[in-house]
C-alpha cells in the first residue's frame, strides 16, 4: 500500500500542533522508520496513518484514495500496533487471536484457518493455549505483532515495537518483520532507537517537534549526509604518538583513539575527499609512521540523526 | 437488515470473549440451575408457615401479620398441635375478672380472652352508631352473661373504643360471634396455589430486576474500568469496528453472560404472568428494565472510563456496586409501596418503574385502584421510558467519542442541552407542583438541588478531552454560559408548569445573588473536577468547595421565602452565630470562586 502525506497537521485542542506540515510518501513494500525523540510526534503520525485520528490539515493518500468518512473498511486493510503493547493476560493466544480477528470482521472460517496459520507462522502454536500472562516477553511481543497481522492487511503500523525486548527478541523481531515485508507488506515502525532501524528500514523521516526534518531512503540520507564528511580508521603498528603529532598539522579531526588486536587505532574524519584521504596516508607514511590498514567507516542513521537533530537520541 | 449485521458483527468479539473457554456452560448451567430454584423457593415463602416465610408474605401484603389476624378473626394461632392443647387447657381454666391491671401474669391464651371482654367492655361504654347498636346490645349481653358487665375504668381499662373504626366493629363482631370463646388452630399459610404461582413469577421478577438494573451495568462498568486501567482499550480502536460499534459490542458482552442467567426467569416470569397475573405490566416491566439496563450501562461505563484511569477496577466496582444498590433499594420503596405524592417518581426512576410493574403484574397497589392515579403512573412510566431512553443514547454518543477520541467533547452543545431538558423534564414530574405547598422559587430550588448531580454531568462531558499530554484551551466562560442555560431552561419549565405567582424569587435581589453563586461553584467545581488532574490536595479543596456551595439552599429557601422578615445581616447567615463567622462566609464566598478561576486560567 502507497501512502501519500500532504501537509498533514493535528491539533487536539484547536491550538497547539503535535504534528504539522507533514508531506511525504511511503513507498508500497517498503518498511519506513519514524525516527524522534520522546513527544516528537511519531505516535501521532502512526495514529494519523492507522487513522484513529483524523488530521487537523492535510490529506492523506491510501492508494491514492482519500482517507474516508468512514475509516472502518479501510481499517480492515490495516494492522496497527500502538504504544504500551497492551494484551488481556487470561486470553490464550488462540482466543485473543480470535477476538481480534473478529473485531475485524473476519468471518468463522476464514479466521480459524488465519488463527492456525498465525500461531504457526510465529511459533506460538505450542503455546496457544496458555494464558498471556504467562508467555515470556518475546512471545508476547510476537503474539502481538501476530494479532497486527492475523487479518491480513496490506499496511503495518507498530510503534516502538521492540520496546523492552532483549536482544534476541529483537533480532527475532528484525527476521519477522523482513519477512512480513517480503510477503507485499508495507511497514511503517517507528523507534527513538535508531541502531534497531539502521539496517531494517529502507525509507524513514526523522521528526522534530512535530516537524519533518528529513525524509527519504536510508541510504540517500546517508550518502547525502557523506557528501562533506569522511570517516577513516587506521590501524598503526606502533607509532601512535608520531601519527597523532603529524594529523595535528593537518586539516583532520581525530574523533577518537583506542586499540583493536592488540595494535593502536586513530579514527579521524576530514573534509574533502577520498584523494585527500590519499596524501594523509602517504604524509603519515612519509613520516615513519607504519600503517597496517585504513578503512573508511560508514556513517550510520545515528550519525546522521546526531548531525541534524537538536535534541540527541540514545 | 445492515444495521442488524453491524450489530451482530460489533456484539460477536465481545460476547465471544465473555463466553470463551468452559464459560459458555457454566453458566449455562448455572442459569438453568437458578430458574429451577425459583419455583422451589416460591413454593417455600408460599406455603412456609416459618416466621420468615410469613413475615415475607406479610411485607408483601399477601396475608396479614399474627397479630391483625388473630384481632380481626378473634383465634389464637399456635404452632404445633400440642401448643393448641396447651392453649385450651389454659382457655378452659382461665376467669376473665373486670380487672386488667395484670395482663404481664397471664399466659397468652386467658391474657387474650381478657383483652378480649376488656374491648366489649369499652364498646359497651361507648357511643355506638345506629347500625351498630344491635351488636352492641349483644355484647353488653355476652358481658352480663359472664359477670363482667362492669363498666371500664381508667383504672380498670386502658385503650379507646370507636364504633366508626371498621376495624373496631370487626373485631367486636368477632368476640360476639365467638361467644368469647376463641378458636385456637395450628398456623398454616392462607395462601393458595395460585399465590404459589404468583409468588414464583415475583421471584423471577425481581432477580430479572436486579440482574438487569444492578448487575449487568455493574459488569459492563468494571469491564471498561479495566480496559482502560490496564489500557487494553487503545488497540480495539484501530481495528475495523467503529466508536458505536465498540460501545454496543462492550456492553453486549458483559450483558450477553447475565441474558444466560435471564432467560431462564423471564420464561418463568411471562409464564406465571400469563398464568396468574397481568401480561401487559408483565411485559412493561421487562422493557422498562431493559431500557434502564441500557441507561445505567452507558453510565456506568462513562464512569469507569473516567475512573479506571486511575483507579483499580475492583475499587470502582465496590462504587458502582454500592450506587447502584442504593438506587434499587430507594427505586423498590418507591415501586413497591408507593403513596400518592411520589408516582412520578416512575419516570425518573428505572427501579421504581420496574418494582411498580412487577408489583401491578401480580398484585397491584390498592391506591391504583383511582383511574386518576393509576393514569398518572401511566403517563410517567411513558414518559419516563422515552426520557431514560434518550438519556440512555447521549450517553452511547458520549462513550462512543471518549473511547475512539473522535471529538474534543463527550457531547455536543445541543446534545447537553438536549439532556438538561430531559432531566428537567424527568425531575418536574418526579416532584410535581401539586405536591408543593410554597412558592415557585421554593419550588424550583429544590428540584435544582436535585438537578445539580445531572447538570454537573452533562457539563463534564463539555469540557475537552483530555488527549496525551497535549494542552487544552478550555473555554471557561462559554462552559459556565452553558450551565446557565441549563438552569434558566428549568426556569422556564418551572415557570410554564406552575400556575402561581412568581413568589419572592421575582423580587429578591439575594435569591439572584445566591443562585447565580451556586451555579458559578456548581460549574467551577465540575469544571475543575474534569479538565485538570487532582491530588490528594486537589481532592480535598473541590470537596470543601463542594460542600461550602451548599450554604447557598438554606440561604435561597430562606429569602425566597414569602414568610418572616430579613435584614442586611441576613445575607450572610453565619452572622446569626457570629460577626465573625458571617465575614468568613464571606470571604469564602469570593476566594472560592476567585482561587478556581486562576486555577483554570492558568492551566
Amino acid at each position: 500500500m502507497q501512502i501519500d502525506l500532504t501537509d498533514i497537521g493535528k491539533s487536539y485542542d484547536g491550538a497547539a500542533w503535535a504534528v504539522s506540515g507533514l508531506t511525504f510518501s511511503i513507498p508500497s513494500g517498503a518498511i519506513f522508520g519514524l525516527v524522534g525523540p520522546n513527544g516528537a510526534g511519531k505516535s501521532t503520525t502512526l495514529r494519523l496513518l492507522a487513522t484513529v485520528v483524523r488530521p487537523s490539515a492535510g490529506q492523506i493518500l491510501f492508494d491514492g484514495a482519500a482517507l474516508p468518512a468512514d475509516p472502518s473498511e479501510l481499517r480492515r486493510q490495516i494492522g496497527f500496533l500502538g504504544d504500551g503493547n497492551p494484551l488481556y493476560r487470561h486470553m490464550t493466544p488462540a482466543e485473543y487471536l480470535r477476538f481480534f480477528g473478529q473485531c475485524y470482521r473476519l468471518p468463522g472460517r476464514q479466521l480459524e484457518s488465519a488463527i492456525e496459520q498465525t500461531l504457526a507462522t510465529f511459533g506460538l502454536d505450542v503455546r496457544r493455549d496458555t494464558p498471556a500472562g504467562q508467555l515470556s516477553k518475546g512471545m508476547r511481543q510476537r503474539l502481538l505483532i501476530a494479532r497486527a497481522l492475523l487479518h491480513g492487511p496490506r499496511l503495518l503500523i507498530l510503534d516502538e515495537p521492540a520496546d523492552g525486548l532483549d536482544p534476541r527478541a529483537r533480532s527475532d523481531l528484525r527476521a519477522t518483520l523482513l519477512r512480513v515485508r517480503d510477503t507485499g507488506v508495507t511497514i511503517i515502525v517507528s523507534s527513538h532507537i535508531l541502531r534497531e532501524l539502521d539496517d531494517l528500514c529502507d525509507s524513514l523521516a526523522i521528526l522534530q517537534r512535530g516537524r519533518l526534518v528529513v525524509t527519504g531512503r536510508v541510504d540517500q540520507i546517508i550518502r547525502g549526509y557523506e557528501v562533506s564528511r569522511f570517516v577513516f580508521r587506521l590501524r598503526l603498528l606502533g607509532g601512535l604518538d608520531r601519527a597523532i603529532e603529524h594529523l595535528q598539522g593537518q586539516r583532520v579531526l581525530i574523533e577518537a583513539t583506542g586499540e583493536e588486536d592488540g595494535l593502536p587505532t586513530i579514527t579521524l574524519q576530514l573534509q574533502g575527499s577520498e584523494e585527500a584521504m590519499a596524501d594523509l596516508l602517504a604524509g603519515l607514511i612519509g613520516a615513519g609512521v607504519r600503517v597496517v590498514t585504513a578503512s573508511r567507516l560508514r556513517s550510520r542513521l545515528e550519525d546522521v540523526y546526531n548531525h541534524l537533530s537538536e535534541d540527541r537520541v540514545n | 437488515m445492515s444495521k442488524l449485521n453491524d450489530l451482530h458483527d460489533a456484539a460477536r468479539p465481545f460476547v465471544t470473549r465473555s463466553l470463551r473457554g468452559g464459560r459458555l456452560r457454566r453458566y449455562l448451567a448455572l442459569g438453568a440451575l437458578l430458574g429451577a430454584l425459583t419455583p422451589l423457593v416460591g413454593t417455600w415463602l408460599t406455603f412456609g408457615s416459618g416466621g420468615f416465610e410469613r413475615g415475607i408474605r406479610t411485607s408483601l401484603d399477601l396475608e396479614s401479620s399474627r397479630w391483625q389476624r388473630q384481632q380481626d378473626e378473634f383465634i389464637l394461632e399456635a404452632d404445633t398441635p400440642e401448643q393448641v392443647a396447651r392453649i385450651n387447657d389454659e382457655l378452659r381454666r382461665a376467669r376473665p375478672t373486670v380487672d386488667t391491671s395484670y395482663y404481664d401474669s397471664y399466659t397468652e391464651g386467658p391474657a387474650f380472652v381478657q383483652e378480649a371482654a376488656d374491648t366489649l367492655r369499652r364498646a359497651v361504654a361507648a357511643e355506638p352508631t345506629r347500625e351498630h347498636q344491635g351488636l352492641q346490645r349483644a355484647a353488653a349481653e355476652l358481658l352480663a352473661a359472664r359477670g363482667l358487665a362492669a363498666p371500664p375504668t381508667d383504672h380498670t381499662s386502658w385503650g379507646w373504643f370507636n364504633w366508626y373504626d371498621e376495624a373496631h366493629v370487626r373485631r367486636v363482631q368477632a368476640i360476639v360471634d365467638a361467644g368469647l370463646v376463641p378458636r385456637v388452630e395450628v398456623y398454616r399459610s392462607p395462601l393458595g396455589p395460585v399465590d404459589a404461582v404468583r409468588m414464583i413469577g415475583g421471584i423471577a421478577g425481581a432477580l430479572i430486576a436486579a440482574l438487569m438494573l444492578i448487575l449487568a451495568p455493574l459488569l459492563a462498568g468494571v469491564q471498561i474500568a479495566q480496559e482502560v486501567h490496564e489500557n487494553t482499550l487503545q488497540p480495539l480502536t484501530g481495528t475495523a469496528l467503529r466508536g458505536r460499534e465498540l460501545v454496543l459490542g462492550l456492553t453486549a458482552g458483559p450483558f450477553a453472560v447475565i441474558a444466560l442467567f435471564l432467560a431462564p426467569q423471564a420464561l418463568i416470569f411471562l409464564a406465571t404472568a400469563l398464568a396468574a397475573g397481568h401480561l401487559l405490566p408483565a411485559l412493561g416491566a421487562l422493557i422498562i428494565a431493559s431500557i434502564g439496563a441500557f441507561f445505567l450501562a452507558m453510565l456506568t461505563q462513562l464512569l469507569g472510563c473516567v475512573l479506571g484511569a486511575t483507579r483499580a477496577p475492583g475499587v470502582v466496582g465496590v462504587a458502582m456496586l454500592s450506587g447502584l444498590s442504593m438506587l434499587a433499594m430507594i427505586g423498590a420503596a418507591f415501586g413497591l409501596a408507593p403513596s400518592h405524592h411520589v408516582v412520578g417518581v416512575f419516570g425518573l426512576l428505572p427501579q421504581a418503574a420496574t418494582a411498580h410493574l412487577l408489583r401491578t403484574t401480580f398484585v397491584p397497589h390498592q391506591i391504583f385502584t383511582d383511574p386518576t392515579l393509576a393514569s398518572r403512573a401511566d403517563i410517567a412510566l411513558g414518559v419516563g421510558a422515552v426520557g431514560i431512553a434518550i438519556l440512555g443514547v447521549l450517553g452511547m454518543r458520549a462513550l462512543e467519542r471518549r473511547i475512539s477520541r473522535t471529538s474534543l467533547t463527550a457531547l455536543t452543545r445541543g446534545e447537553a442541552l438536549l439532556g438538561a431538558a430531559v432531566a428537567t423534564l424527568l425531575v418536574l414530574l418526579a416532584n410535581p407542583a401539586s405536591g408543593h405547598l410554597y412558592s415557585t422559587s421554593t419550588f424550583y430550588i429544590s428540584n435544582l438541588a436535585v438537578l445539580s448531580l445531572p447538570f454537573a454531568i452533562l457539563l463534564a462531558m463539555r469540557v475537552p478531552l483530555p488527549e496525551g499530554a497535549e494542552r487544552r484551551a478550555l473555554p471557561l466562560a462559554s462552559l459556565l454560559g452553558e450551565l446557565a442555560a441549563f438552569a434558566a431552561l428549568h426556569g422556564l419549565a418551572t415557570l410554564a408548569v406552575v400556575p402561581r405567582p412568581l413568589g419572592a424569587f421575582a423580587l429578591s435581589p439575594v435569591v439572584y445573588g445566591y443562585l447565580g453563586w451556586y451555579l458559578l461553584m456548581l460549574g467551577l467545581i465540575t469544571i475543575r473536577a474534569t479538565a485538570l488532574p487532582l491530588g490528594l490536595a486537589g481532592r480535598l479543596w473541590l470537596g470543601f468547595s463542594a460542600c461550602f456551595a451548599l450554604v447557598a439552599f438554606p440561604h435561597l429557601a430562606a429569602w425566597s421565602s414569602p414568610w418572616g422578615e430579613r435584614g442586611l445581616a441576613d445575607i450572610f447567615g453565619m452572622t446569626m452565630a457570629s460577626p465573625v463567622l458571617g465575614v468568613l462566609q464571606a470571604a469564602l464566598m469570593l476566594a472560592i470562586p476567585w482561587l478556581l478561576i486562576r486555577r483554570l486560567r492558568r492551566a
